[in-house]
């Protein structure tokens, strides 16, 4: 969840929020020239760059300084929404908050989200009109690759715990912050140590041999491999593995959503999982296959399998497949509804991770849902949230199996 | 009506005909919920003003002509000396270009201002 005050939730709420959008370069503002605003999608675990495209009028020859010199490309951007706490005719008694106005002195502040802060990949110019696309910080991940087909980078010499793995490819490979708290700038460090701690307990230990794959694609190997949220937010990058109980962060109903999905998706069932570890760079084949299986599930919807290998990264011994394997039937061996819903900005400050108490009468919806994907279209003012409980340990799943041992009720 | 049109250093006084008119255009997005409620989001806005105007001398038609060719900030007083707007010129020809019939002196046009 990003960090707002409550000024700002309360004003975000309102059916008249005064919104406002900021477009920067550098430390200059160039809102006044967009003509058209994005639309900024992340899902938890894509680990791609996320680029967006802004169309501003070149008319006063305003960006004619990327032409004259391609560095300026480099200049960190940022898209931002929020308001600004101008005099006290923008407060209402409600959601009034001295720290953001000052009665006495008549100070005001602002408060915004920076939605993506990036680079400038491309800036293309036609007749008055010149289109700005931003990448986010996934970009650096994607521009460098480790090892090469001769000389491959081995992670083979000893067993690595799944953080240190990830942690090296961050830093090592792909060039970002390795300061150990949470001054990086780069990772978020309080997520990172808290997924840290995931596998520490679990002990789960794997191997890696990389032949000029990008830092992104073996980071997005590593969210597959361990079911884990690697996403980007605040512009740093933030480890998950969602596994606790959340309390809803908000509610979303009728009166707040605009339009609403809701999908019953056999696909995504898996109740038995085979995962392959102890893989054998030379013979290209893997000395462990590591099986579970959800018969609860098998019942009730028939066999369901999977197999994961992954010949890049791969887990050193069984017990470190078993935990993914484990997670994965349990995952996936209930068949759950995917949800999307559409609002305006009001839960603006919620966010991948967060939980949602999602209700609706017509689709008989009352429950806790957990945010996996998100899309802000900044020139209409709406946001898209993407939900499921697949990774929501407090979905309600009737294991009939665990009561009588016989997978019949009775 | 006597309105005077000014980039801060010349002026032009303007006499308008009755088809004036003030435009105030807000760039908004409104979102009605599956209940009903309405959510109204205002992102901007821009006013305008649109008149005609006749009999206006020839040196003053070259001020007016040379704001719209370079795009020049302006600022439309009323006869309270009130800013109208505050903007440029639009329009891609020069506004007043016009002769008033039967003279060869005096010019006629349609003064367009958009605020900035």
């Amino acid at each position: 969840m990003y960090s707002v005050s409550s000024a700002f939730t309360s004003q975000a709420a309102l059916k008249l929020a005064p919104w406002k959008r900021k477009f920067t370069i550098g430390s200059s503002d160039y809102s006044a020239f967009v003509l058209g605003w994005p639309t900024i999608e992340r899902d938890w675990d894509d680990c791609a760059p996320a680029s967006v495209t802004i169309n501003a009028t070149n008319a006063g020859r305003t960006f004619n300084f990327f032409l004259n010199d391609g560095a300026t490309l480099h200049t960190s951007c940022s898209l931002q929404l929020g308001f600004d706490y101008v005099g006290a005719a923008m407060f209402d008694s409600a959601f009034f908050d001295s720290s953001f106005f000052d009665m006495a002195t008549g100070t005001s502040s602002t408060e915004y989200i920076t939605l993506l802060t990036g680079t400038v990949d491309a800036a293309r110019f036609k007749d008055e009109k010149c289109a700005i696309t931003l990448v986010d910080k996934f970009k650096q991940l994607a521009d460098r690759v480790i090892g090469d087909s001769t000389t491959p980078t081995n992670y083979t010499s000893s067993n690595y715990l799944v953080h240190n793995l990830a942690w090296y490819v961050c830093t090592s490979h792909a060039g970002l912050s390795a300061l150990t708290s949470t001054n990086n700038p780069d990772i978020d460090y309080a997520s990172f140590s808290s997924w840290t701690s995931v596998f520490s307990a679990d002990n789960v230990r794997m191997n890696a041999q990389f032949t000029g794959q990008k830092a992104s694609e073996i980071l997005k190997k590593i969210a597959l491999l361990t079911q884990s949220a690697i996403w980007i937010e605040n512009n740093k990058i933030k480890f998950m593995r969602f596994s606790l109980t959340d309390s809803a962060q908000t509610t979303l109903d009728s009166t707040t959503t605009i339009d609403g999905t809701q999908v019953m998706d056999e696909r995504m069932l898996v109740n038995k999982v085979y995962v392959g570890a102890g893989y054998n760079v030379t013979s290209k084949s893997y000395g462990i296959t590591v099986s579970n299986i959800d018969s609860a599930s098998v019942v009730r919807y028939g066999l369901k399998e999977r197999q994961i290998n992954e010949d890049r990264v791969w887990y050193v011994d069984s017990v470190s497949a078993l935990n993914l394997a484990q997670r994965t039937v349990n995952t996936g061996r209930d068949l759950l509804p995917q949800l999307t819903t559409v609002s305006p900005l009001q839960a603006i400050h919620v966010t991948i991770g967060d939980t949602i108490a999602l209700s609706d009468e017509h689709l008989q919806l009352s429950d806790n849902y957990r945010v996996m994907g998100e899309r802000i279209n900044m020139d209409k003012g709406t946001k898209e949230f993407t939900f499921d409980q697949t990774q929501y340990s407090s979905a309600f799943r009737l294991d009939y199996s665990a009561l009588d041992s016989s997978d019949t009720l009775g | 009506m006597s309105y005077v049109l000014t980039d801060g250093t010349s002026v032009v006084s303007m006499n308008p005909e009755w088809d004036f008119k003030l435009t105030d255009k807000k760039i908004e997005t409104v979102h009605r919920t599956r209940s009903g409620a309405g959510y109204r989001y205002i992102w901007g806005s821009f006013k305008g003003v649109k008149f005609k105007v006749e009999f206006v001398n020839s040196s003053d038609m070259c001020i007016v002509n040379s704001w719209w060719g370079a795009s020049t900030a302006l600022r439309l007083f009323d006869h309270s000396s009130v800013v109208v707007v505050s903007g440029y010129l639009s329009g891609n020809a020069p506004p007043i270009s016009g002769y008033v019939k039967p003279y060869d002196n005096q010019f006629d046009g349609v003064i367009e201002l958009e605020s900035y």
